[in-house]
């Protein structure tokens, strides 16, 4: 068993509460309720399907297979770090009245969106088993190490820009403008093929792009270049790193600025 | 040397301890104030110097096991920024904060209500 002192284990019960919160209040007075969990991404993966079937010629035997787990990941980051970023300002009514520990705001949107990450990621995993059954399983069992991956980075990234966002309010403003940019900077409809070559090795800089090719080398079995795939991994330790530093340094003083 | 004085601070800490609750050793707290609507270019070219309000100025106080305090003072004279650095909300720009036992803030009562978790 795990053995945690004390302060640790109020800590992860604080995180815990918070996260069932926030799981609870997301569906609250929605009729289909979890259900959008699986709906939200199967209408968005139609939609987009649809589409850029006809656009992008991908050589690939099934389209929607290939975009829904980038889909997946994908929304999961979007929305963690777009819900995170003014997450202090808006509860601000917390902040300014009790002392708690100032990550657990941050851990519990980040671990809730996982848990919805999660669950769709299952039903894939289900699907592609009762349809598909030609399974690499042992590279299915690689998607838990993807998935962490992606949260250290959603982390990361998160702490830097809700940090920033107590001071400076345009970082709200610049995320939301960023995001739909940075979808079409990563390959989550299309893929790194059709691209010149010496465009290929620049959009691992966005480690979001790692993310999709080893959930296409996973899911799909396509092949994949570790190396490049290294340099997303630096930038995404950089990233983690610059988040707990400056949220480190900033959360002390969060109350002074809400 | 090093070992040593940590052992010192120790022993100090302990007697302290027994007695006291709350201790605060010259505490400044400075607010830096943007009341007024900055700029675009003022702000990028860093022409207006920060505007610093300093709330608490070398604070110390010493609250022993027990005792009961009040603290009094006219508007804007700090004593929230007191309580709220006691109790840990926020921290000093100089100085030390010590409290000894569990410190609780009297929260508001909708401060920790979940809009569509409440009655």
């Amino acid at each position: 068993m795990l053995k945690l002192s004390t302060k640790n284990k109020k800590w992860l019960e604080f995180v815990l509460a918070m996260t069932e919160k926030e799981i609870k209040a997301r569906y609250k007075m929605a009729i289909f309720g979890f259900l959008w969990i699986f709906l939200n991404p199967l209408l968005q993966m139609l939609v987009m399907g649809f589409i850029f079937q006809f656009f992008i010629p991908i050589k690939t035997a099934n389209y929607f297979e290939f975009l829904f787990p980038g889909l997946l990941a994908w929304n999961f980051f979007s929305y963690t770090v777009t819900k995170n970023t003014p997450m202090y300002i808006n509860e601000r009514a917390l902040i300014q009245k009790a002392k708690f520990p100032r990550e657990a705001i941050v851990i519990s949107v980040i671990l809730s969106n996982l848990f919805h990450f999660f669950i769709a990621l299952v039903m894939f995993v289900l699907w592609e088993a009762l349809i598909v059954h030609e399974l690499h399983w042992w590279r299915w069992w690689s998607i838990p190490g993807i998935m962490v991956w992606l949260t250290i980075l959603t982390t990361g990234l998160s702490f830097i820009l809700s940090s920033f966002n107590v001071k400076w309010r345009d970082v709200n403003f610049g995320v939301q403008a960023i995001m739909p940019l940075w979808f079409y900077a990563t390959p989550v409809v299309y893929s790194l093929d059709l691209l010149p070559t010496w465009l290929n090795r620049w959009l691992y800089l966005n480690p979001m792009t790692a993310i999709m090719e080893m959930l296409r080398w996973a899911t799909l079995g396509l092949p994949i270049n570790w190396i490049s795939v290294g340099w997303s991994f630096l930038v995404t330790l950089i990233i983690f790193g610059l988040g707990v530093y400056v949220f480190k340094k900033e959360s002390p003083y969060f109350d002074d600025w809400v | 040397m090093c070992l040593k004085k940590k052992v010192l601070i120790l022993t100090i800490g302990y007697k302290i301890m027994n007695e006291l609750a709350i201790k605060l050793s010259n505490i400044t707290k400075t607010y830096q104030l943007h009341h007024e609507k900055p700029t675009l270019v003022e702000n990028i070219f860093g022409k207006r110097k920060k505007e610093m309000f300093t709330a608490l100025s070398g604070v110390n106080l010493e609250i022993k096991r027990g005792e009961k305090v009040g603290i009094i003072g006219p508007n804007g004279s700090g004593k929230t920024t007191l309580l709220k650095l006691i109790s840990g909300i926020t921290t000093p720009t100089k100085g030390l904060v010590k409290t000894w036992g569990k410190v609780v803030s009297l929260i508001d009562l909708s401060a920790g209500f979940h809009p569509d978790l409440t009655g």
